[in-house]
């Protein structure tokens, strides 16, 4: 470890360079074969059939904050969700001669959050809970709440999710270690030590709880499973009656980040999938048209490539894809140019992903990498990039094209608008989370 | 009855409320909600900075440079919420003066750069949606304003309890964790901004002098929100300096016609208040009925109710006018009008006013002499006696008189007779003396005896009497000639006393060269022997008696209108002096101030004294324009160089009017002068002819306003 101020001066390079293990380690990387990639050619999208007249948008905010209790490193995070609904009408009656009066910015969105505070470590409820404990007890409570009255929690969101999911899962009592099944709500483990099992202990987010270190990954796994939960509890909402169902091919429901789940709840990817499907099959079955749920993916390879494809010999970058160009790339190109994967090994994002890549140059030039479900049967199949295997993809790409903005780099106005209300100032928040602790 | 201990009392702590109440409503309501065009981002007590967005500056149809703002922290949903002794129950005002950045000012532009860039080679422009989100738009439309902050308005409760609408020029308070709505005043508001005066105007004394005007490029007036009336007192300008700056065909001239047209009117309202106003009126326009106006300002009378021209107009210029037969001529009989009465000093100083005034023109333009004659002659003081000790004295003044006059004759001056009268001016001795004279000159001998010939008549021609006066100066002064005897003989039979006194004497010595007389020949212009009495001072008492007094220099020499303006002006000004430093007083004892005498100067630089110049306040012009006002003269100047004005002058201007000015010197002459440097660029770059920024005595903040076009009346026919 350097100490603190001290930089690597760069004079151990040379030995590095010379080194066997480097000698040896670069000849065994595997350099893309460019000339084998097949050229992913530009697919046309046909003109959008429904009129997307909202857009509900999810985005979650975290940041963490030292408590000081006496402890070293005891630390909590604030949790964040917003929903936004935005309005696309609110714009439409402007006449194109005149400018657009801030308020029907202000005025064009409405916003539901849901907030939840996660202990970290060496933060013990005064009960004498240990800080493990309590992350697991502040899991199960921050699926408590409900964003439309008369309908379910977030918990019953989960609970129906995870029906019939007969997994076992290990006590969290680190002296137990007995195979439980899952149950619902609030129950007591039969071992000696006889601790409160919440029916959120099967996600295992706390196997992931670091009991002397930072906790911001296991945090962040809490906020992103929130997020997915929050969508679902949407969705459920509006199929859960006839005229919800008659509306929702006009909604759009759009996520930040992949339409994937890491870590410890990737386990629930095929049950969202699952659940995904049931809602569109309701909503296939009521309207005769699928949902429109998207992702946006703001950074990662898949828009590195991108911007790699978009390069003209003479024109340079952003040159080769005219604007409003689709790119659907199938899996065996992934594994090529974009993910390596040696053949015959698992399709990249089997487990984790519930939705399919799209890259997209919008009317104003941005590239965007977005996912689209997997709720539709053509979807399942990787390989096949007809256009039923992106469900309301032409609609998609009309809501980007209307609601990009340069703003951001890839900015996206229902992710830029749900994440200003789910966004907890850093200085703020931090104030918050004291204060909490401090009562 | 049942007792209430404090019942009176509260009745009179809630009407109090009550009034206190309705006057926070009205305030509010002033305000119109619609007119919003954004939020206080921070104040100070001397400037502030507005958040505005494009769509409420197009909203409200622009907010230009210079223009009105007023900030305030009313409820305006609720005005009946305001009480007029909240603190927040104010409009803070506030003026446009430039742009202020907003600390995304570098990200805007690059967005703005970015979207100009993708649209360059288009035909739209870069704020298209097919170059621009709305959302980017959105936030590039946000902009601040820098602004002064020129006070507050409240509503006051005065002695009597009522309420009423005041200014002070500056913040009783600010907070920085406030914020406050920002509003472009209109109508009503605007109206009650742009007319307020320090001091209530009396009812009526108001006049319109044009609209509030911001810019050149205003999209067009809409009535009862932009075309605000503005209006002057114009009490301002009385006793007062005023200044006029603009190039020519800026509406210098329009704008003081406006402005005396307003004084003068305000005997309308009250007979009593007669204030005379003398114009000089280089281009004739004031006192010609002209295309331009559709009438003159002379006409101006025809707006008081069965006013006479003769009681309240007089013109005057060097030349007749074919259209004004009132016109006076600015020229004095030199001679004097004909003696009535040789006996009566006080008819004889009437009847020679004319000729002592001639005598101080003639002096003055023989300042400047060397020579010992001339010098002699013009020292020579010609002044009425308060009474003739004898008849003796009575003849030797008349002596003078007549031999003066006859200088006169010889001078150029044309005579207001075919002859002249000297019965009994050289008596039979003289005669003898100078038959009998014994010159060693033949030629001056001669002479002597024809000019004693010539002094037998009772009347001789000018000329004979001006032959007959040169040669009895040589007479007196040929030492063989046999003068000395004679004036020793005379002074033995009258006690001592010589024929010819010094007086006579020296005037005579002006013979002396045949150039002599020459010298004063150019003062032969201001001459007219028609001329009844003196203009300058029939001017005094027309300006006095509250007329309009237009004095027409378009015609005549150049230089005599010069010379006879300032023969007006010291006129004035020794009479406004001499009120001052000897008042008269009131059947009550009291003082009583010299009436106010309006005088208006056009290009004034021509006769105001060069800054740094020597002698600076020795000229009429600047001591009246410095000193004037003590003596109530107030003095109106227009001019295209202000800088040429000199500063002490500036300085104690009250009234300004500044239209275009093409120069940065002169701008910036200006520019040191209430806030008119927030305008420099305006007034340096707009050229409308009557777009001037106004600042009167009783306005706590400069207006910009579009002077209405003079409209006279047409003279009766």
């Amino acid at each position: 470890m350097p100490y603190p101020g001290q930089r690597a001066t760069g004079e151990g390079l040379i030995a590095l360079e010379q080194s066997n293990l480097f000698q040896e380690f670069t000849g065994e990387i595997h350099i893309s074969e460019k000339k084998k990639v097949p050229v992913l050619q530009p697919t046309i999208l046909p003109q959008p059939i429904e009129k997307i007249t909202r857009v509900l948008a999810i985005d979650g905010s975290i940041i963490s904050e030292t408590i000081k209790n006496g402890f070293p490193g005891a630390e909590a995070s604030l949790v964040q969700i917003a929903l936004v609904s935005i309005d696309l009408n609110k714009l439409d009656v402007h006449s194109h001669r005149k400018i657009i009066p801030p308020s029907a910015f202000n005025q064009m969105d409405k916003a539901a959050t849901l907030q939840c505070v996660l202990p970290g470590c060496n933060v013990a409820k005064s009960d004498g809970t240990s800080p493990k404990n309590f992350f697991r007890q502040s899991i199960y409570e921050a699926l408590q709440g409900r964003v439309q009255k008369g309908h379910e929690t977030l918990l019953e969101t989960y609970r129906a999710l995870v029906s019939g999911r007969n997994s076992t899962f290990r006590c969290p009592n680190s002296g137990c270690n007995r195979s439980l099944n899952p149950s619902t709500g609030i129950w007591i483990c039969p071992c000696s030590d006889s601790i409160p099992l919440y029916e959120t202990d099967p996600l295992r987010f706390h196997e992931r709880f670091n009991e002397i270190g930072p906790n911001g990954e296991p945090h962040g796994e809490v906020m992103r499973f929130l997020e997915v939960i929050l969508l679902l509890n949407v969705l459920r909402y509006f199929a859960s009656f006839d005229q919800g169902l008659d509306i929702l091919p006009r909604l759009a429901f759009v996520a930040d980040g992949p339409l994937a789940a890491f870590g410890q709840f990737a386990a629930v990817v095929p049950y969202i999938q699952r659940e995904l499907r049931r809602i569109n099959n309701l909503c296939v079955a009521r309207t005769g048209k699928n949902i429109l749920l998207f992702s946006l993916i703001k950074s990662g390879p898949f828009l590195e490539h991108f911007e790699q494809l978009d390069f003209d010999e003479t024109k340079g970058p952003n040159g080769k894809f005219a604007p409003q160009t689709a790119l659907l790339p199938e899996i065996s190109y992934i594994h090529e140019a974009i993910v390596y994967r040696p053949p015959n090994a698992k399709p990249w994002g089997a487990d984790t992903y519930y939705g399919r890549i799209v890259l997209y140059k919008s009317n104003s030039g941005q590239r965007m990498v977005i996912n689209t479900p997997k709720v539709t049967p053509e979807s399942l199949d990787l390989s096949n990039t007809d256009m039923d295997s992106y469900p309301g993809l032409p609609e998609v790409a009309g809501i980007v094209d209307r609601l990009s903005t340069y703003l951001f780099d890839g900015g996206f106005i229902p992710i830029v608008r749900a994440h200003s209300h789910a966004a907890i100032p850093l200085k703020m928040g931090g104030e918050i989370i004291k204060s909490l602790f401090d009562k | 009855m049942r007792s209430e201990d404090n019942m009176l009392g509260e009745i009179a702590v809630t009407e109090t409320k009550n009034a206190s109440t309705r006057a926070g409503e009205y305030i509010a309501t002033l305000v119109d909600r619609e007119t919003l065009v954004g939020e206080l981002l921070s104040i100070n007590f001397s400037e502030a900075q507005v958040l505005v967005h494009d769509y409420l500056r197009q909203k409200v149809r622009g907010l230009p440079h210079g223009s009105f703002l007023v900030a305030t922290r009313m409820n305006l949903e609720k005005s009946r919420d305001n009480d007029a002794g909240d603190e927040d129950t104010c409009l803070v005002l506030l003026r446009i003066c430039g742009d202020a950045p907003l600390p995304n000012a570098r990200e805007m532009e690059y967005f703005r750069f970015q979207a100009g860039m993708r649209s360059t080679e288009s035909t739209e422009t870069w704020d298209s949606s097919r170059h621009l989100d709305e959302w980017t738009q959105n936030n590039l439309a946000y902009g601040a304003y820098w602004c002064r902050v020129l006070g507050t308005f409240r509503m006051k409760a005065q002695e009597t309890d009522q309420y009423q609408f005041v200014f002070g020029g500056d913040l009783i308070n600010y907070y920085t964790g406030r914020g406050m709505k920002v509003f472009k005043p209109t109508g009503e508001l605007l109206t009650k901004i742009v007319n307020y005066q320090r001091i209530a105007a009396g009812i009526g004394a108001r006049v319109r002098v044009g609209r509030v005007r911001f810019a050149s490029s205003e999209i067009g007036v809409k009535e009862g929100l932009d075309n605000v009336p503005v209006q002057v007192d114009p009490r301002d300008f009385i006793a007062r300096r005023t200044f006029y700056g603009g190039m020519s065909r800026g509406g210098k001239s329009n704008a003081m016609k406006i402005a005396a047209r307003a004084i003068y009117l305000l005997r309308k309202s009250n007979s009593e208040f007669r204030v005379g106003q003398l114009i000089f009126d280089p281009n004739g326009e004031y006192a010609n009925d002209n295309i331009q106006d559709g009438g003159s300002l002379k006409n101006a009378y025809q707006e008081i109710p069965d006013a006479e021209y003769h009681d309240e107009i007089e013109t005057y210029g060097l030349n007749a006018h074919p259209n004004d037969p009132d016109r006076k001529i600015v020229k004095i009989n030199f001679f004097g009008s004909r003696i009535s009465n040789w006996s009566d000093v006080d008819a004889l100083a009437a009847d020679l006013e004319q000729l002592f005034v001639g005598k101080t023109i003639i002096n003055n333009e023989l300042a400047d002499a060397t020579t010992q004659y001339v010098r002699r002659f013009r020292d020579t003081l010609i002044e009425c006696p308060k009474a003739f000790a004898d008849k003796g004295e009575e003849v030797r003044f008349r002596r003078l008189i007549t031999a003066y006059r006859g200088i006169l004759c010889a001078a150029g001056f044309e005579t207001p007779s075919q002859t002249v009268s000297i019965k009994g001016l050289f008596g039979g001795d003289l005669r003898a003396a100078m038959r009998d004279n014994k010159s060693n000159d033949p030629s001056t001998q001669s002479k002597i005896h024809a000019a004693a010939k010539s002094f037998e008549n009772d009347n001789l021609t000018w000329s004979d009497f001006v032959t007959a006066c040169k040669a009895l100066r040589d007479f007196m002064v040929d030492k063989h000639a046999g003068y000395s005897a004679f004036e020793t003989q005379y002074s033995q039979k009258k006690q001592g006393r010589r024929w010819a006194d010094d007086a006579l004497t020296n005037i005579l010595e002006i013979y002396a060269y045949p150039n002599g007389v020459a010298q004063f020949r150019r003062a032969t212009r201001q001459h007219s022997p028609k001329a009844a009495s003196d203009y300058a001072t029939d001017i005094v008492t027309a300006l006095r008696s509250g007329k309009l007094v237009i004095f027409d220099q378009s015609t005549g020499d150049p230089e005599q209108n010069q010379t006879a303006a300032e023969r007006i002006l010291w006129a004035i000004f020794n009479g406004q002096k001499q009120d001052f430093v000897e008042p008269k007083r009131d059947d009550h004892n009291e003082i009583i101030p010299p009436p106010p005498i309006m005088v208006y100067l056009e290009e004034a630089h021509n006769l105001l004294p060069a800054v740094g110049g020597k002698n600076e306040l020795r000229t009429v012009w600047a001591r009246t324009a410095k000193e004037g006002s003590k003596y109530q003269i107030g003095m109106v100047l227009a001019t295209q160089e202000p800088s040429s004005v000199m500063p002490a002058i500036l300085k104690n201007t009250d009234n300004w009017f500044v239209a275009h000015l093409n120069n940065t010197d002169e701008v910036r002459t200006l520019s040191k002068f209430y806030d008119f440097e927030v305008y420099a660029h305006q007034i340096k770059t707009i050229t409308d002819p009557g777009f001037v920024r106004m600042r009167t005595l009783s306005n706590p903040y400069t207006i910009p306003v579009q002077i209405d076009l003079f409209k006279a009346n047409r003279a009766n026919s």
